[in-house]
């Protein structure tokens, strides 16, 4: 398989005032090359270190990173100009227009002065280059800080929580934006903690929790494989639930208790209602359960959940701040 | 309906990559945010208002009504001094009547009638006018050329953009000497800045204060050293204070903190340490006197020396070369701290 990113063994532990908390513990992933990549994990999970560590922000305690197969940060200057990245919320000098900051940026590249303008157009910022930084929204923030990475024309673009803080429109323009990005034959990757978010864009995926790898692949595969209930679940309201399970059970379906639901695995719902009709219990209600990202994330990380701060600490308290 | 923010390219790759940019092309670009930034406006502003506070004292110091008053003043003590010389000696002969002490003497021969030059009353001369500017300014253009250093690279830290920044140019030395390059031509700019309206202004007021032909006045004593490299030494001294500016944010990261460190050493090291330890010896290592030292080529301090019997100050001499040196080595050794802490730290 061809990568665009390649880590083995990264590891990253920061010092802050007497404590040492381990941020990214051996952390071995590849990136596919071509398509959206999803990269996700719980808040202080790792990624956005991991990013900086790609993007030579931050220096690994120990292990290896490639990005085109070049080792990074040693050969970083080799192929930044193929890597277009926003870290965590869009960062410009606050009291510079748009158009300045942008060609600053540009000057560091030696990106000619009318692709600036061109990018604005391209992010619909055309109209506002002029405009300060400062008074920018959130949304226009985003779309700078996507401007700011095509004056490279990168083959690599890195998102780290895109959608922080944007409205429904600007959430939805950021994913149109990243599936688009990624069918034109460029590698997106973007690191997320909402699970429903990536799921929608990203082709494939790898699953970081205390910093580590625990799951990587297609998103099929992940969804089928992952422990989590698999294609096959459907949601059954019927007026007499513990019969009804009995009923199923005896026929050798598996099942759980939600409240006055059936949870019950497989893979034909029909058989299901068929089942109970012979024993004289009539469906109510019948929705089939698809698999999603979030239960195989869950299942992956033994339901330690989305919000939590799964840092670990070793020798002093948590200092939170990367995640 | 489905909207992405980014416009297809239908153009080549060729023509949408960029180039890359060479060691003075970021140079170029940090200098061009530098003059884009408001903080470098406002320091033009301050060093344009101070050097014309400056060239008005000497206006008014030298102009001809004003020279015309202290020339009559003057001649007053002149015509006075024969018989202030008679009443000194009097006093003296009285006192060693009453004491019955004929050494009593109240130096009354030593008394010379001061010259116009000893009054500071001379022909206002260009040159000399600007002198007084740039040694009295040097400080000062030095100070703003640091603050500017200071905010240009803690900006960016502050804002986060030093992290977007590295992400379009990641060789950190490269960055940071491009950074340190700016600062430095930022301190010559704005000291060059002050001492061309300095000089401008000196002109104007030895033109506009010429006094007429009723006024003679002599001319000044000659510059013992040529204004050119009075001149050149100011401009150092900014460029090296820009260097440190930019050398403490790459270390400290933060503009106010740079402000604090630079404040708190001025009050705590070389307004009290300096003085009150070793009998005051380790003013031979304070900053102020050796930019002095370096500036006009030499300083003086005084120093408590104690034998068994008694304690004198004595005066002490820096002189030029070790100005210059210490002054070097301080600047360099902030700059290597500064470089090393930038390339090894993590960028947030």
């Amino acid at each position: 398989m061809d990568v665009a990113v390649r880590t083995v063994n990264l590891r990253k532990t920061y010092l802050s005032r007497g404590s040492r908390r381990v941020a990214v513990t051996g952390l071995s992933m590849a990136v596919p090359l071509g398509g959206v990549h999803g990269f996700l994990g719980p808040n202080g999970s790792g990624k956005t270190t991991t990013i900086r560590m790609l993007l030579g922000l931050v220096r690994a305690d120990s292990g290896t990173a490639e990005v085109f197969g070049e080792a990074v940060p040693k050969r970083l200057p080799q192929v930044i100009d193929r890597v277009g990245a926003i870290v965590e919320s869009p960062k410009f000098f606050p009291t510079f227009t748009a158009r300045q900051n942008l060609v600053l940026l540009a000057g560091a590249i030696g990106s000619p002065r009318h692709r600036v303008d061109e990018v604005l157009e391209a992010t619909h910022l055309g109209d506002r280059g002029r405009d300060r930084y400062s008074g920018f929204s959130l949304g226009m923030k985003q779309r700078l800080a996507i401007a700011a990475t095509l004056l490279k024309d990168p083959d690599l673009l890195i998102f780290d929580e895109p959608t922080n803080g944007l409205d429904p429109a600007g959430i939805r323009e950021v994913r149109d934006t990243m599936r688009s990005l990624g069918a034109e034959g460029k590698t997106v990757l973007v690191s997320s903690h909402i699970l429903a978010e990536v799921e929608q864009v990203a082709d494939t995926v790898s699953i970081i929790g205390h910093g580590s790898l625990l799951a990587e692949g297609r998103v099929s595969d992940i969804l089928g494989g992952a422990g989590a209930s698999g294609v096959g679940q459907v949601r059954v309201g019927v007026a007499s639930p513990d019969r009804a399970a009995q009923v199923l059970q005896a026929e050798g379906y598996t099942l759980t208790r939600d409240d006055a639901y059936l949870m019950v695995g497989t893979d034909d719902p029909s058989a299901v209602t068929r089942s109970l009709a012979g024993h004289g219990l009539y469906v109510s209600e019948l929705v089939p359960v698809r698999a999603d990202l979030e239960s195989a994330f869950l299942a992956l990380t033994a339901g330690e959940g989305l919000g939590g701060e799964a840092d670990r600490v070793a020798g002093g308290r948590s200092d939170g701040g990367a995640s | 309906m489905s909207e992405t923010l980014v416009s297809p390219d239908s153009r080549p790759r060729t023509e949408r990559r960029p180039k890359g940019t060479s060691f003075a092309g970021l140079v170029g670009v940090e200098l061009r945010r530098l003059w884009w930034r408001r903080l470098t406006k406002a320091a033009v502003v301050a060093v344009v208002l101070f050097t014309g506070a400056m060239v008005y004292n000497a206006y008014t110091a030298s102009a001809p009504e004003r020279l015309a008053q202290q020339l009559d003043d003057f001649r007053t003590m002149t015509q006075q001094a024969p018989q202030m010389l008679e009443e000194c000696k009097k006093q003296e002969a009285m006192e060693r009547d009453r004491s019955g002490d004929p050494a009593v003497d109240f130096g009354c021969d030593q008394q010379q009638t001061p010259t116009l030059e000893d009054m500071g009353l001379v022909l206002p001369v260009a040159d000399v006018i600007t002198e007084g500017i740039a040694k009295v300014g040097a400080l000062l253009l030095a100070f703003v050329a640091l603050l500017l250093g200071a905010s240009f690279v803690g900006a960016e830290f502050s804002t986060g953009s030093m992290g977007t920044w590295l992400t379009f140019a990641p060789r950190r030395l490269q960055v940071a000497s491009s950074k340190l390059t700016a600062a430095a031509l930022a301190g010559a700019g704005i000291a060059l800045l002050g001492l061309v309206l300095g000089n401008l202004g000196a002109r104007m007021v030895a033109v506009v204060n010429r006094p007429g032909d009723d006024l003679v006045l002599p001319d000044p004593a000659q510059l013992t050293d040529p204004l050119a490299l009075l001149g050149l030494r100011v401009v150092a001294l900014a460029v090296g204070a820009g260097l440190i500016g930019a050398a403490l944010a790459l270390l400290l990261r933060h503009t106010a903190a740079i402000i604090g460190v630079v404040l708190g050493y001025a009050v705590v090291v070389e307004g009290i340490a300096v003085q009150s330890f070793l009998q005051g010896r380790l003013q031979r290592w304070s900053v102020l006197h050796n930019i002095e030292a370096f500036v006009e080529k030499g300083s003086t301090y005084f120093a408590e020396s104690c034998t068994d019997a008694r304690c004198e100050y004595t005066q002490h001499t820096i002189t030029y070369t070790q100005g210059w040196v210490f002054l070097l080595g301080v600047v360099v050794a902030i700059v290597a701290v500064g470089l090393v802490a930038f390339r090894r730290r993590d960028v947030s």
